[in-house]
């Protein structure tokens, strides 16, 4: 069974304010308003000047303890990476994040095409992975983080504000730490917003939103053989408070075992969103030995996914 | 969404290819200069002077070939293997795709390998296929031929824009090894190995002007003519340091 063995994740210290990104993201005062009241937004992280995003998943490693003295058993090193396209050719930021934290002997790739919750898939597919190649030992490496690099005008920012961090995870095909108990996906291609001629795909994912993302919690509880009252914890993407709550009243689950607080304090960090929030769970003291704790998010495009782990 | 099957193994049975003359409308589209001016910025380089007229959509040229292999029964996984991306590059293409195959199958892109990115598309379908969860899958190829900007280092440009669409399917024994190194080029004894104890066996290098898709291209082409036959594939990419081979056991004799 796909296991982790080890979590971290990195938060730039410059914070910028929601209002702070108004001229940036051409939000008017209103709107600002709104993201802050309404959707719980208070602040996102953002690089230093001089930092790059492979510096964010270089930092992102590097706060990874438990991969010290492990480097050698790592078979692969995954980029789950959200936006299909964030670097020009040939630049290639997975290969560099190699090289640089010593794992040149691993095999490194990116996966994506499932937006923010790439890093679900990444997980279950580094499970595969390694369970063909049969070593008990062996071990991926999944990073995910991405840099603001561009104001996508097919994605107003309606409802959720992108800050900049990373994460990181080790998984090993079995184990007993953080082992995931079911996993599902549902790709809705015809949501796509880069679709040509089409302009109502913002409305029609609002739509779909909901529901869909309920969908796949509840198959992923279904899958791991428990109900989702058995789900102590949920870690969110932190897209905003809002959506979360309406979610939570359709499942009949408590909003308040989704960890919320880094809404307002990271922002949307792409596909990084679970790492950042395992790592704050822990600080907390909200996983221990045997809780169940579920992982879901969506993203455009678009995909909808959840996880569902027993630490 | 994923049902389980019976674990087992996957073998190419079919294949569609095609090159497109034309450039994709989409390449026009006056949100293009600014995602490519954003996304070069930090890294120094320059933007090739607008308009941007030329190009192609992954997502475009790989339609018509899963419609052209579509028989109506579904597909499990379909994998995207891109090099160079294309001119729609905020696209989550292999999400679209997947919505325009038969089975709405799991669907992600494999992607920052140069020319080794189809050898893990098939190792990752050979485990989704081991692990109980795929029995029919698509491996899609496709790489559209403009860059808009000057690459930081050189690169090899395919001359055309072209896509090749493999469908694999469950068969009773193992069709597809394939092997990836990391950092180092022991390309002939890895083909000696692969060859050995086999007829005949039929060696491709990828084709001078495509250095992605050729070597699938020349696989998908040959597919009925080398019935029964081992092709072996051989990849190694300098930009990224892999060495790629596999040995595929073609069936039909």
């Amino acid at each position: 069974m796909t296991a982790l063995a080890g979590v971290s994740a990195y938060l730039p210290k410059h914070q910028v304010t929601i209002p702070e990104l108004a001229d940036e993201l051409q939000l008017t005062p209103a709107h600002v308003q709104v993201l802050q009241r309404k959707y719980g937004m208070r602040e996102v992280r953002r690089r230093a000047p001089d930092e790059t995003g492979t510096d964010l998943l270089v930092s992102a490693v590097r706060a990874l303890t438990e991969l010290r003295g492990r480097e050698h058993l790592v078979r692969y090193v995954i980029y789950a990476r959200g936006v299909p396209v964030a670097v020009p050719f040939p630049v290639n930021p997975v290969h560099e994040l190699c090289e640089r934290v010593g794992l040149g002997h691993a095999l490194p790739f990116t996966v994506t095409h499932h937006a923010c919750v790439t890093n679900l898939l990444a997980i279950d597919l580094a499970g595969r992975l390694l369970a063909t190649d049969g070593d008990p030992a062996a071990l991926a490496l999944i990073v995910a983080g991405e840099t603001v690099f561009t104001q996508d005008v097919e994605l107003a920012p309606e409802a959720r504000i992108f800050g900049e961090g990373a994460g990181a995870c080790l998984v090993s095909a079995d184990g007993q730490r953080d082992r995931v108990l079911g996993y599902a996906c549902e790709q809705r291609g015809d949501l796509d917003h880069w679709a040509p001629g089409v302009t109502d795909h913002g409305e029609r994912f609002a739509k779909a939103y909901r529901g869909t993302l309920c969908d796949v919690i509840n198959t992923a509880v279904d899958a791991a053989g428990l109900r989702l009252a058995d789900v102590e914890l949920l870690l969110p993407h932190n897209v905003n408070v809002v959506s979360w709550q309406r979610v939570c009243a359709q499942l009949g689950f408590p909003v308040d075992r989704v960890l919320l607080d880094n809404v307002a304090r990271a922002g949307h960090a792409f596909a990084a969103d679970l790492f950042i929030n395992y790592r704050l769970a822990v600080e907390r003291d909200l996983l221990t030995e045997g809780t169940v704790y579920l992982a879901a998010a969506a993203g455009y495009g678009a995909t909808f996914a959840a996880m569902v782990f027993q630490h | 969404m994923f049902t389980t099957k019976p674990p087992t193994r996957l073998s190419i049975v079919r294949a569609a290819y095609r090159a497109f003359d034309e450039h994709s409308p989409l390449a026009t589209e006056p949100t293009l200069p600014g995602y490519l001016a954003d996304m070069r910025r930090p890294f120094g380089i320059r933007l090739r002077p607008a308009p941007f007229t030329s190009g192609h959509s992954h997502g475009e040229m790989a339609e018509p070939l899963i419609e052209a292999l579509d028989d109506g029964r579904p597909i499990d996984v379909l994998v995207l293997a891109e090099r160079m991306h294309d001119v729609r590059p905020g696209r989550a293409t292999a999400t679209y795709l997947a919505s325009r195959a038969p089975g709405a199958p799991l669907a992600f892109a494999v992607c920052d390998q140069g020319s080794a990115a189809p050898f893990t598309a098939l190792r990752l379908l050979d485990s989704y296929a081991r692990s109980g969860v795929c029995a029919r899958a698509l491996l899609l190829v496709v790489e559209q031929a403009t860059m808009h900007y000057e690459p930081v280092t050189p690169v090899l440009l395919p001359d055309r824009h072209t896509a090749v669409a493999l469908l694999l399917e469950a068969g009773p024994t193992t069709t597809i090894t394939v092997r990836q190194r990391v950092g180092v080029a022991e390309l002939d004894a890895e083909l000696d190995s692969l060859c050995a104890g086999h007829d005949d066996p039929v060696v491709l290098r990828a084709p001078a002007g495509l250095p992605f898709t050729g070597l699938w291209w020349e696989l998908a082409a040959g597919l009925d003519a080398w019935a029964g036959r081992r092709v072996v594939l051989a990849d190694h990419d300098p930009t990224v340091g892999l060495l790629s081979v596999a040995a595929i056991d073609l069936g039909g004799t």
